[in-house]
């Protein structure tokens, strides 16, 4: 099919996007065209605008167009608590959850041993002065329970232990609402070892 | 669309479009196979938690064009024991990482590789004998299984017997150890010819591997015998030592034949 270039341009730059094929990428270039001068304009300037202002907070790595980012600088937030997670959207999940009152670490990835990134290519020092500078209590590990999760964990733990917070692990198991029955084993055992009093 | 069972380890896997994962697993029926997990990226998919590496699953294959597709998937074994530690878990991506780089050569005794792969997954997750000498006693064995069983009772070169007194070097292009006195020939030989005698000199260090008795006796026992007799949480530190050099010369000589580095033992020499 032949589009005149700056259109053929505009699909093929959509098409970069995830889960976005020909056929998505040729619909939103015709919505844009359809669209009046400002909104496009504005759509143009979101972008670019994002681009420029939103930028890892330098203390908690989760994004932000503030540094230190709102979290870091909020007072209602327990600092003596940190909770470590692997992406920017973990924060943004665990926030969903309006449960968690203390302080994030975002790792930027996690250690994946067969692909060789290795912990240098993470926010780990930065986690371990973070620590020690703010006399942290308890360091939550909120990370997958994933080969690369675990590699995470196990890392991590070695480092923290010495530093002499209390360092602890969200636990897994079955989603709400699900069937035992159902489950798979490593769910199950999962769910079991993470078991508690009643 | 026909349908096989296999039973089969996860040895590596990639991402493929938006939700789904490439499996590479070492079955016992065909060896290595690639096959497409559906949705194994999506949040709460079942799938999920049986495409992880090093999981043993029994699985219903369908033939696709570049992959075969997983149609079920029961989940057989998780070595949860493994990933609790980080040497072990390392040791056991490496035992993928190698299958996963050689599995090919292993197609013709599939089913007995596999069954070996997951009894050493096992002795790792068991944990009662040091996570290195697993590895080195795993490393010779898959040697063997590839056909580049290291040369260590003979020098390599004259092929006279070795002895304690007469080990020097292992050469890893030779796949062997070679004697004092054949070490000794070959630097005056470089000398005599005198050219380039510093590249010639490096190149020779980068091909092979000073050796002391000990580390020489480590692969010995290592070699001769399916179970680490000996090698367990008493070993003094010399010994502790000399089976860690001996685990590293053999890691050497398996990136010299694959040509490149494994990956997941970095994590390793990084605690
Ligand atoms: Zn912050
Ligand atoms: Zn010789």
């Amino acid at each position: 099919m032949f589009f005149t270039p700056p259109l053929a341009k505009l699909i093929e730059e959509f098409q970069k996007f995830p889960g976005v094929g020909p056929k998505s990428a040729q619909r939103m270039a015709f919505y844009v065209l359809n669209m009046n001068y400002d909104s496009v304009q504005n759509l143009a300037f979101a972008i670019t605008d994002a681009k420029d202002k939103v930028k890892n907070c330098s203390k908690c790595f989760h994004l932000s167009s503030n540094d230190p980012c709102e979290i870091c600088t909020s007072d209602k937030r327990d600092r003596s608590k940190i909770c470590v997670v692997a992406e920017a959207r973990d924060v943004i999940a665990l926030e969903r959850t309006r449960e968690f009152k203390g302080s994030y670490h975002v790792l930027t990835g996690l250690i994946s041993p067969l692909e060789g990134k290795g912990p240098e290519h993470l926010s780990i020092r930065e986690l371990l002065n973070r620590v020690h500078d703010d006399n942290v209590e308890e360091v939550i590990l909120a990370i997958n329970p994933t080969i690369e999760g675990d590699a995470t964990v196990l890392y991590l733990n070695h480092l923290l232990k010495p530093l002499g917070s209390k360092i602890t692990r969200i636990a897994f198991g079955l989603p709400v609402g699900a069937d035992l029955e159902y489950a798979d084993d490593s769910t199950l055992s999962k769910a079991l070892e993470g078991r508690r009093e009643v | 669309m026909p349908t096989y069972t296999v039973h089969a380890v996860n040895v590596g896997s990639f991402a493929l479009g938006e939700t789904d994962k490439v499996l590479t697993m070492f079955s016992a029926e065909r060896g290595i196979i690639r096959a497409v997990a559906k949705g194994a990226r999506k949040p709460g998919s079942k799938i999920a938690g049986r495409a992880d590496v090093l999981n043993v699953n029994k699985l219903l294959l369908a033939t696709g064009k570049t992959f075969e597709i997983i149609t079920q998937a029961e989940n057989l074994e998780t070595f949860p024991n493994v990933r609790k530690d980080l040497n072990r878990l390392s040791y056991c991506l490496y035992y993928a990482e190698l299958t996963n780089h050689f599995g090919l050569g292993l197609a013709d005794e599939s089913a007995s590789y596999f069954d070996f792969l997951c009894d050493s997954l096992r002795a790792q997750g068991k944990g009662d004998i040091d996570a290195g000498s697993l590895c080195l006693v795993f490393a010779l064995k898959f040697l063997e299984w590839l056909g580049y069983q290291p040369e260590l009772d003979c020098c390599v070169v004259c092929r006279d017997v070795l002895t304690e007194y007469r080990i020097a070097m292992f050469h890893y292009e030779s796949g062997g150890i070679v004697c004092e006195r054949c070490t000794a020939e070959e630097q005056r030989t470089k000398v005599a010819e005198g050219y380039s005698k510093v590249r010639q000199t490096s190149s020779f260090v980068k091909e092979s591997m000073h050796i002391t008795p000990l580390v020489w006796k480590r692969l010995i026992l290592a070699a001769s015998d399916t179970v680490p007799t000996g090698i367990n949480g008493n070993d003094s530190p010399a010994i502790v030592r000399a089976t860690e050099a001996a685990r590293r010369v053999i890691q050497t000589y398996i990136e010299y034949r694959a040509g490149k580095n494994m990956k997941s033992l970095e994590l390793i020499g990084k605690l």
